[in-house]
């Protein structure tokens, strides 16, 4: 039973200050034991908070990350899954199914994480996962202009995978949930 | 040595042959110690209670071939013999006083004897035979229910809402988690336990710990259900040696629930020591605080100059018995021997006083050592306990401890204050010395004194009242030897008279070499 936290495009300290304080709340080290990160945290000091979080961190390369060491994409193999993590921005359209598919079959992955919109998705597509975490803090984006801050959390146990999304509406958290199993 | 024990085997032997004998042993309320125990040392001198000749040849010491099967055939039928008392006394019905008595010296090694006598000691099996097998049927069922229960797995009970990050009190995540971290400090502990043992470590490697899986479940379940004490180090290693000795049993009524048994015994034998456990208790009389203090009296009562001493170095007793005593003595020695103390302690009618005895045995068995030695030889002897094999190691010191309990031990005449070593050398020493060698009634002091030869060189051929001469060149070297040259030689009384050129007969050894 392996927790996974996915967030990504927090803008600090461009675009935002800090993550919500109701979100720091939950996020409290111990109970989680991956990291993967979309990218455009853009400072160092998100890079770091999220290193106390969880002992295994993986971060990649955003448009506005001062990070240069970053890589584009990254896979990763959590449980039953291979997972692939890529910021986004690189795939145009950007938030396209069919264009985020393509880089999903490239990689050779389950489930695709990708950011950049700041919108929170998580579909089943072609059989395959695909998880937007949107904005940790709701930064302003050329897509929308506000936007919910959300994160999400994945419950892997073997084949299935429950995703978790933590949304901060009306100044509360909010949970939903969804369920994927991995096709034989 | 050899002797001695064939002795006291027939000597035993001849008693159980007897039914009547049987009867009478086992139903005097004083522990029959010498006659059932094969170990303890024959009360009877040799000669007695001979039957066969072939004993006679036996005790001597060309054994041949022959006779040493005789011998060991002997030993087979008196441990059958035994073996047989053990379970008539729980053959239909359970006869608790025999079980305490016979129980106290020791269960022999019969696979799934202990197992069950241990059962019955910490008070899970019922006294009634017939019930037993309805009792653990409940018992593990109880245990088993207890499990699912306590071993939260919040993908099951999840409710609505409940999300892993969660943490209000009514979230099964939250209180996963929680017990997340107790079942974390149990870990750390139970993989100490008994690491040595294969039992235990077999299959490390693979993964599968499972001996260490269940120590660590009977631990967790105790720990909710007792919230007061929950867990706290130490409670592991006296689950271990209980676990052990219940997983070994093959018998069919017990084989694979070794697991739900452990915990109740567990339970209820912490039930009698938990004080021990209980920090806020720990000033308090039934606290650790007071066992300890409890400890130190009878120590004082026992051996008074011992106890002078200790007070004397600032020895505090905490030093050494805090873990004596709450870990039952587990660590102090090897798991056979802690089995065979168990056996005492378990049996015991004045629940655990019989351990202050032991631990005072403990004590008094290396007094020599603690006198003579320092504060921090004292304390890693005491810390580190072994005890050399003459003293018949375990054995000994449960013996001793008998004596203790029945009021028998007495402590060895203090010696005398006085430190006469830093006489050495001083002209002040050797005549009256010679004196004290040389009196008819023996003096006190003639062993605390360096050998004669070590003041002067004795002439046989010397009459007593004559006084002596001392060799300036021998008394140099040996005063040398002993103060490390830090002392001046003293004066020769005559010089001139030296005997250099004299062979010292007897400067070695004895005391009466002046005679």
């Amino acid at each position: 039973m392996v927790l996974v936290l996915v967030i990504g495009d927090s803008h600090v300290p461009h675009r935002a200050a800090s993550l919500p304080a109701k979100f720091t709340k939950l996020l409290v080290p111990g109970k989680i034991q991956h990291i993967l990160c979309t990218g455009n945290l853009c400072s160092k000091d998100i890079q770091d908070y999220l290193k106390t979080l969880a002992s295994d961190v993986h971060f990649v390369k955003g448009d506005f990350d001062e990070n240069q060491s970053f890589p584009e994409n990254k896979t990763v193999q959590i449980g039953q899954f291979k997972i692939g993590l890529s910021h986004g921005h690189q795939i145009v359209p950007w938030g396209d199914r069919e264009a985020r598919a393509i880089l999903q079959r490239q990689l050779d992955v389950d489930i695709l994480i990708t950011g950049h919109t700041h919108q929170f998705e998580a579909y089943e597509y072609q059989k395959k996962f695909f998880i937007n975490p949107g904005s940790a803090t709701g930064a302003f984006s050329t897509l929308a202009e506000e936007s919910t801050p959300t994160f999400v959390l994945m419950d892997v146990q073997g084949t299935h995978v429950i995703t978790y999304v933590y949304l901060l509406r009306d100044s509360e958290v909010k949970v939903d949930k969804m369920e994927y199993i991995k096709p034989e | 040595m050899f002797s001695r024990h064939s002795t006291t085997i027939l000597h035993s032997h001849n008693r159980l042959r007897d039914s009547t004998e049987a009867h009478r042993m086992a139903d005097t309320t004083d522990v029959p110690s010498n006659t059932s125990d094969p170990l303890s040392q024959g009360s009877k001198p040799l000669g007695e209670e001979f039957i066969e000749i072939d004993d006679k040849v036996l005790d001597s010491l060309n054994i041949s071939p022959r006779l040493l099967e005789e011998k060991e055939k002997r030993q087979a039928i008196w441990f059958r013999e035994r073996l047989g008392l053990f379970q008539s006394a729980i053959e239909e019905r359970v006869d608790f006083k025999k079980v305490k008595q016979l129980a106290f010296d020791g269960i022999p090694d019969h696979p799934g004897l202990r197992s069950v006598y241990w059962k019955i000691l910490l008070g899970y099996l019922p006294t009634d035979k017939s019930a037993w097998s309805s009792f653990l049927v409940r018992n593990r069922k109880l245990y088993d229910d207890w499990v699912v229960e306590l071993v939260v797995d919040p993908h099951e009970k999840q409710k609505k809402d409940d999300h892993p990050l969660n943490t209000s009190s009514d979230s099964s995540w939250n209180a996963f988690f929680k017990d997340n971290e107790l079942l974390d400090e149990v870990d750390k502990d139970v993989k100490r336990t008994l690491p040595h043992l294969h039992f235990f470590n077999h299959d490390k490697n693979a993964g599968s710990t499972e001996h260490y899986e269940a120590l660590k479940r009977i631990l967790f379940i105790y720990a909710k259900l007792n919230p007061g004490i929950r867990y706290v180090q130490g409670m592991n290693e006296i689950l271990g040696p209980i676990y052990y000795v219940y997983a070994m049993d093959a018998t069919p009524m017990f084989q694979g629930h070794a697991e739900a048994d452990a915990f109740f015994s567990f339970t209820s034998l912490m039930g009698e020591i938990r004080d021990n456990f209980c920090k806020s208790l720990d000033k308090s009389e039934t606290g650790i605080a007071g066992n300890i203090m409890r400890l130190n009296n009878l120590l004082k009562d026992i051996d008074h100059e011992l106890w002078e001493d200790f007070e004397e170095k600032k020895l505090n007793p905490q030093f050494y018995s805090f873990r004596w005593l709450t870990l039952l003595l587990s660590q102090e020695f090897d798991l056979p021997d802690v089995l065979r103390l168990w056996d005492s302690l378990f049996s015991d009618p004045r629940r655990f006083d019989f351990l202050l005895d032991v631990c005072s045995a403990m004590i008094v068995q290396v007094r020599e050592q603690l006198l003579s030695g320092t504060f921090a030889d004292n304390l890693k002897l005491l810390q580190n306990y072994h005890v050399a094999d003459d003293n018949a190691g375990m054995q000994g010191i449960l013996q001793r401890a008998k004596e203790i309990r029945d009021g028998l031990y007495v402590a060895p005449l203090p010696r005398p204050k006085a430190d006469l070593r830093r006489f050495i050398g001083s002209p002040a020493l050797s005549r009256p010395a010679e004196r004290l060698y040389n009196s008819p009634t023996p003096s006190p002091y003639k062993d605390l004194l360096p050998p004669m030869a070590l003041i002067k060189t004795p002439n046989v051929t010397r009459s007593v009242e004559s006084s002596p001469v001392v060799t300036p060149h021998k008394e140099e070297e040996r005063v040398n030897t002993i103060t490390g040259g830090f002392l001046k030689p003293p004066r020769p009384f005559d010089a001139s008279s030296s005997d250099e050129d004299e062979e010292p007969h007897s400067t070695i050894s004895h005391p009466l070499a002046f005679r």
